[in-house]
């Protein structure tokens, strides 16, 4: 998928100075899997089942829901302007309640529910982009106004309760394993982690959407359409979030409203941990995705620890705020 | 003309306008009996929550940051105020003023983290708001509790002829004019407007940000007991909306999340312009739904979608506000909206 660069000549990570920012954010994703490991390491001494195959098989599918959840996250993240999406978890939902009640357990409705739960994310996303771009709505409020409208359709939709279940097949894929430590669902997780690699470094897009989130201006005088690229991370993103509610009812079986709102604002945790600068501009995929896994592991390691929801809440919370003054600091004003 | 110049001029112009646009439909769909003292009682009493919740979210939005927290801050305001006078049987007072001193708190901790952390607010706020509900939650971990029904009586009762709620709204409001008239007023907006240039004029950016997100952790103090005595009861979920409808309305109030420019006026009205919604959205569905076949059994879920809507235009018509280029080539976006990176 290469297209000539005629009118472009950027390119994420030349020059000195930037050479010095891709390690930098290259270590931040290596001390992301730093701490994921020594997550685990903890959850090895506190129960010797944590450390099980079966047990990391499962906590890295539960992973790769947040990350499919945080793809979309991630490009409207890189492409800057204070961008953010807060509708993902509505779009997720919205995936998942069309899934199940297209399907109802059919094989041959596989394909019908897939391209309308993607048609579906792709109007979620037009419509935050027209509104952020047209009207000029910060994205912050946007989203999260559409994330209310996309939540009462589901309940005009299903009139409260989604009935159906997923296609045999569909759930034999969320819930059935390769290896033990090797879900479908992970396999599934790596194919899209190449995927997005390859759409953000190796398309006029990805080279473009960096260009637009580092510096919109001098992207326009580049010739780069800026709002068809930033609206264009909003378009995917609502695919992406409505196609991650395809897979949380695989792995789940079943549907109720609203069910990935859970995920909203973890997925820009995700993001965050793993390395994307909320400023735009910088990161990557594989970042967000062992940001994933690291929110995964923390949650299922306070489970294990037989903490009560509001024990898991607030040590969620302070091992965040831990996480964040560790290593996603602003630079001090003087500097 | 004059007067549209004048009235373009103010940060909260979008706000007045929505306001204005949403009374007149009120109006329509409500008939005369909106003029009532009773439902001016009845509309500020209900809201009054919000829009507390909104002037603290504009407090902090004007140095450029936000918080996320200002819900669960209600909530663990509310769990509080209910646990001490219930179970451990203190005095009303006593044991509001310790919520109203554990929503501070909550503040300064937002403000340490910010400020001094250097964590960006989306995320920091976003940790405590975790934080602070899981402590919510084990101080209250079901819903319950009772008020003395003289609180809630006077809460929702008149005091010298108006509303106790528009007292409460009032005090606020000028408590927060007499700090915009000391420094402290102008370097807040200083820091929302541009950090590098206020640190280089020698405003101590870090104790700005810290007493905007303490002030605001007081106002949200102040939410949280409002909300306690319109509710008369304990629930740990309760300020669950207001934290993004906080956001929303000071959005609609023409304050700029980037920091800098917008008042509390325009939020006040942004917080009176969503109730009203829901006002209108209520009224137009009860006398006008029996014409339209086919909706009556699901039409919660109409009236929902449609003040959701509303809310979207709203937000759309913020277009209005003040502008300048700032940018090459650039569509011209709303002032201060693009920032340096930082």
């Amino acid at each position: 998928m290469r297209f000539n660069f005629n009118n472009l000549n950027f390119k994420p990570g030349s020059g000195m100075q930037r050479n010095v920012m891709a390690a930098v954010r290259g270590n931040q994703m290596l001390m992301a899997l730093f701490i994921a490991l020594l997550l685990f390491v903890i959850g090895g001494f506190v129960s010797t089942n944590f450390l099980s195959l079966t047990n990391i098989g499962s906590i890295l599918s539960m992973a790769v829901l947040l990350g499919f959840v945080a793809a979309g996250q991630t490009l409207v993240v890189i492409s800057g302007g204070e961008g953010v999406d807060l509708s993902v978890g509505a779009a997720t939902s919205l995936g998942a309640v069309l899934a199940v009640e297209i399907m109802h357990g059919q094989n041959n409705a596989i394909i019908p529910a897939l391209i309308l739960i993607i048609a579906a994310g792709a109007l979620i996303g037009i419509l935050n982009a027209i509104g952020i771009i047209v009207a000029r709505v910060p994205p912050l409020v946007m989203t999260m106004a559409m994330a209310n409208v996309v939540t009462t359709v589901q309940l005009i939709y299903t009139n409260g309760t989604p009935t159906g279940h997923p296609a045999g097949l569909v759930a034999l894929i969320g819930s059935g394993r390769l290896l033990p430590v090797l879900p479908w669902l992970v396999v599934i997780g790596i194919l899209a982690m190449v995927l997005m690699q390859a759409l953000l470094r190796h398309t006029t897009y990805g080279y473009q959407l960096y260009a637009v989130g580092s510096n919109s201006n001098a992207s326009y005088l580049a010739g780069v359409r800026v709002s068809l690229i930033r609206g264009g991370a909003y378009v995917l993103s609502g695919m992406l979030s409505a196609m991650a509610g395809f897979w949380l009812i695989a792995y789940n079986n079943f549907a109720f409203v609203n069910m990935g709102v859970a995920y909203t604002l973890p997925s820009v945790a995700a993001v965050v941990i793993g390395g994307t600068s909320l400023a735009g501009g910088g990161g990557s995929y594989s970042g967000t995705m062992i940001g994933a896994i690291v929110l995964t592991v923390l949650g299922s390691l306070l489970v294990v620890l037989h903490t009560d929801e509001a024990g898991r809440q607030i040590i969620n919370g302070v091992v965040l705020i831990a996480l964040l003054a560790a290593y996603t600091r602003r630079p001090p004003i003087r500097q | 003309m004059r007067l549209w110049r004048l009235l373009r001029s103010a940060p909260a112009l979008p706000g007045y306008l929505l306001l204005t646009g949403a009374i007149i439909i009120n109006i329509l769909v409500q008939g005369p009996d909106f003029f009532s003292m009773d439902n001016f009682n009845s509309i500020f009493s209900v809201n009054a929550p919000l829009i507390m919740a909104a002037i603290a979210q504009t407090v902090v939005v004007l140095t450029g940051e936000i918080d996320l927290s200002i819900g669960s801050n209600m909530t663990l305001v509310n769990t509080i105020a209910i646990l001490l006078a219930n179970q451990y049987h203190w005095p009303v007072g006593g044991s509001w003023l310790t919520a109203l001193l554990a929503g501070t708190l909550v503040g300064v901790l937002n403000g340490l983290i910010v400020a001094y952390l250097r964590i960006p607010s989306l995320l920091a706020t976003f940790s405590t708001m975790s934080v602070v509900s899981g402590l919510a939650l084990w101080v209250l971990p079901k819903p319950g509790g009772t008020v003395p029904s003289e609180v809630y009586s006077a809460y929702g009762g008149y005091l010298v002829g108006l509303p106790t709620t528009v007292w409460i709204i009032a005090t606020v409001v000028a408590l927060w004019a007499i700090i915009s008239k000391y420094p402290i007023g102008k370097y807040i907006r200083a820091v929302g407007g541009r950090e590098r240039s206020a640190y280089a004029s020698g405003i101590r950016i870090e104790r700005v940000k810290l007493f905007a997100h303490t002030f605001s952790g007081f106002v949200t103090g102040l939410a949280g007991l409002c909300l306690t005595a319109l509710m008369a009861s304990g629930d740990p979920k309760i300020g669950l909306p207001f934290g993004l409808n906080s956001i929303a309305a000071v959005i609609l109030g023409g304050t700029i999340l980037s920091g800098g420019w917008g008042g509390i006026g325009g939020s006040i009205a942004g917080a009176l312009f969503l109730g009203l919604v829901s006002n209108i959205v209520f009224f137009l569905f009860n006398n006008f739904a029996g014409l339209i076949p086919g909706i009556g059994n699901v039409s919660s879920f109409y009236q929902q979608l449609l003040s959701n809507l509303i809310v979207i235009f709203g937000l759309a018509s913020a277009v209005f506000t003040p502008r300048k280029k700032n940018g090459i080539g650039l569509p011209k976006t709303r002032e201060g909206m693009t920032k340096d990176a930082v």
